[in-house]
């Protein structure tokens, strides 16, 4: 599994890549509970916490009931929704601050929007919105065999034949920071994923300088922690090889 | 008021105001605002219904950021769903319309998700379609018209879902397509055919889901049910108010009690006060009695004492002087037999027993007494017994007489011893005569002469006396 960021978390309208925890106090249970993250329980947790005075002290300040599993999912969940990073390059183009990004960066947010990747990554946290299917325009699945049941998606909570392989889509924010992707990491840059986006969802091809446009406008995207702006200094995803040419059929 | 009755008026008072809490907590328990927080509720759900279905119009018409907005607006409907069932928690009249109005909430937001996620596969190839099959034109001009037709009759056919007619040709020139190995084009028109109408059903699923009519049957129901409650709370305010002058007649009927009360108590206080007012005037009366008594026992000069068990409790200075002692001291607590000649004492024993035992004032008694020095001397003495918390004691009065006696015994050696006839005489009878007097009338022995009258002596005497 790629564990998808916790910075900008908060816009999601779900958790997880099948979208399991409505909110960020359900998906807390994930990671704490599950065998392969902390294996814990919550009354070991609070335990834990209670042998610590300054977080009994804390949180008998901060809730009336005190150190509880609830309180502690909620102090985790409310430390979370702080992790925003707004005032990105591209906020402040949308504010209308036009020279906030370049002229090849507005044209990769044009080819963003003509190529269809809008359809799916739009909103607030550009993406996060949605459920959508890994695979409309061709069987991903076939090319890429699921490892394990995570491959399912949100089939695993619906049980629907219809949610098969329908993941969240993930917001593309700090997408030039958080390389693999997918809910498998099997794309290892964001060249790799765009093209297997414009393959299996897009049903086109997209050249490597439209391609190279599109990733200078992901580069936008980061905004600003603690009053730094995320945004790297190296442009590596910039940096891809070639893809095949073939003729439209 | 008893005691025991004034419990009971408290009990009674308590039990009163114990049943006029618990109903004006149940009266408390109502609240009216429950009403307008419902209706709130309600008209949010219409309102976010409507607003959800404005988003996706809005969102067929290329609007991505409608995106955000429809999906906070579900997400809120169900924060508001999950918010109106817990306020109506407590109401199982309408719980099967409030699953109800769940149900097609659920219904509501699976087809609202579908929409979104569908609409973005329909929207990427309805954007693209033309594109390509500009390129494929491109490249391939003898298929540029049959192409272009197929454009144009995929979009006319979106305008009119419905043209049977229209959609048979379009799967007759996608079978053309087919045939001529143009995969994409044929994927593309494929979705478009495939999720127009999903784009269609969704949309027809949240415009026809029923929320609008479940939402109306919630408020239906729950305004009859909160009628019945406001009626069930005016009844129970009105029971409230009746119990609560029930408790203020009550408590004014105990204090009126409690008043008549005071005003005995007050009565009597002013008799008690009245009473303790005489007491203490007695006792001021008694006080000088006593002080009168007590100066008249220390100015005679006869010996006053009183005892008790055969002990001095008082003597006063005349018996103090009388019995030879230096301060009354000496005398108070000592023996009372103490001070009566030896030879005396069973005489003065035995008085002493028969008015103690039988309450009798006693004959005055001549006896002999001892000074504390141990001299004698003689004294009439009268025991008068009276009852002194709940014990007899003797008031005694001792009169030394040892002069009289002398004085006596002297006189009457004098008149034995007279030559002239001395003689005593009283209510007509000769009481004593001399030995002179017996000589002079010849008569042997004094009785003797004690039984002659005066005629008997002498007339001349007779006459004399006459």
């Amino acid at each position: 599994m790629n564990s998808p960021t916790v910075f900008n978390a908060a816009l999601n309208f779900a958790q997880f890549w099948d979208g399991r925890a409505a909110t960020l106090e359900e998906q807390i249970d994930g990671p704490v509970t599950g065998h392969v993250e902390m294996a814990a329980s919550w009354p070991e947790v609070e335990a834990r916490l209670a042998a610590d005075g300054s977080y009994r002290d804390s949180f008998s300040r901060l809730y009336t009931t005190g150190l509880t599993a609830e309180n502690i999912k909620n102090a985790i969940a409310e430390f979370e929704r702080s992790l925003l990073t707004p005032d990105s390059r591209f906020d402040r183009y949308l504010r209308g601050q036009d020279d906030a990004i370049t002229a090849d960066e507005k044209r990769g947010y044009r080819l963003f929007k003509s190529y269809g990747c809008v359809a799916c990554h739009q909103g607030r946290n550009v993406g996060g919105n949605l459920f959508q299917v890994l695979g409309v325009m061709g069987d991903y699945f076939a090319d890429h065999p699921a490892e394990n049941s995570a491959g399912r998606g949100r089939f695993n909570v619906t049980g629907l034949a219809e949610d098969m392989h329908r993941f969240k889509v993930p917001s593309l924010r700090l997408a030039v920071l958080t390389a693999p992707y997918f809910h498998n990491g099997s794309a290892k840059t964001l060249a790799d994923a765009i093209r297997i986006m414009s393959k299996y969802q897009l049903g086109r091809d997209i050249p490597d300088d439209d391609l190279r446009s599109i990733i200078a406008f992901l580069y936008t995207l980061p905004g600003h922690y603690g009053g730094h702006s995320l945004e790297p200094v190296d442009r590596d995803q910039l940096s891809f090889p070639a893809a095949d040419t073939g003729g439209v059929r | 008021m008893k005691p025991v009755m004034m419990r009971l008026h408290v009990l009674a008072l308590l039990v009163l105001l114990l049943v006029v809490l618990l109903q004006f907590r149940q009266v408390q328990r109502f609240s009216d605002s429950l009403a307008h927080q419902v209706h709130t509720d309600l008209e949010q759900l219409i309102s976010l219904d409507a607003r959800s279905e404005v988003d996706m119009l809005l969102l067929q018409n290329h609007r991505v950021s409608n995106y955000d907005q429809l999906t906070e607006d579900l997400v809120e409907l169900g924060q508001i769903d999950a918010q109106l069932q817990e306020r109506l928690a407590g109401m199982p009249e309408i719980t099967g319309a409030l699953q109800t109005l769940k149900a097609t909430l659920v219904s509501q937001t699976k087809a609202a998700e579908a929409f979104k996620s569908d609409l973005g596969i329909l929207l990427n190839s309805q954007r693209y379609l033309p594109v390509l099959i500009g390129q494929i034109s491109a490249q391939r001009p003898e298929l540029r018209v049959a192409l272009i037709r197929l454009n144009r009759d995929l979009f006319e056919w979106l305008l009119e879902p419905n043209n049977q007619e229209l959609e048979q040709a379009i799967s007759r020139q996608l079978n053309e397509i087919r045939a001529e190995g143009l995969t994409r084009l044929e994927h593309h028109a494929d979705v478009l055919m495939h999720y127009a109408p999903r784009i269609r059903e969704h949309v027809d699923a949240v415009a026809h889901c029923g929320i609008p009519e479940s939402i109306a049957m919630v408020a239906t129901g729950f305004d009859h049910l909160y009628d019945q409650q406001l009626q069930a709370h005016h009844s129970k305010r009105v029971w409230l108010m009746i119990m609560v002058m029930a408790l203020l007649a009550y408590l004014a009927t105990l204090l009126y009690k409690l008043s008549l009360s005071m005003r005995k108590i007050h009565a009597a206080n002013l008799k008690l006060s009245d009473l303790q007012q005489q007491l203490e005037q007695d006792l001021q009366a008694r006080t000088e009695a006593e002080q009168r008594f007590r100066q008249l026992f220390e100015s005679i000069p006869d010996a006053v004492g009183v005892h008790r068990d055969g002990r001095w409790l008082y003597v006063n200075p005349a018996a103090v002087s009388m019995f030879g002692a230096r301060t009354a001291a000496d005398l108070i607590g000592s023996s009372v037999l103490d001070r009566v000649h030896a030879d005396d004492r069973d005489t003065f024993t035995r008085q002493l027993s028969s008015y103690v035992t039988g309450g009798k004032r006693a004959p005055l008694l001549v006896q002999r007494n001892l000074r504390m020095d141990g001299t004698v001397f003689t004294g009439e003495v009268r025991g008068v017994p009276f009852i002194e918390a709940g014990e007899v004691v003797v008031l005694e009065v001792v009169r030394d007489i040892s002069e009289r006696i002398r004085v006596e015994n002297r006189y009457s050696k004098l008149v034995e011893s007279s030559s002239a006839a001395i003689m005593t005489f009283a209510d007509g009878h000769f009481l004593s005569a001399n030995p002179a007097t017996l000589s002079m009338f010849g008569v042997p022995v004094q009785e003797d002469f004690c039984l002659l009258g005066p005629v008997d002596v002498s007339p001349p005497l007779t006459a004399g006396w006459a």
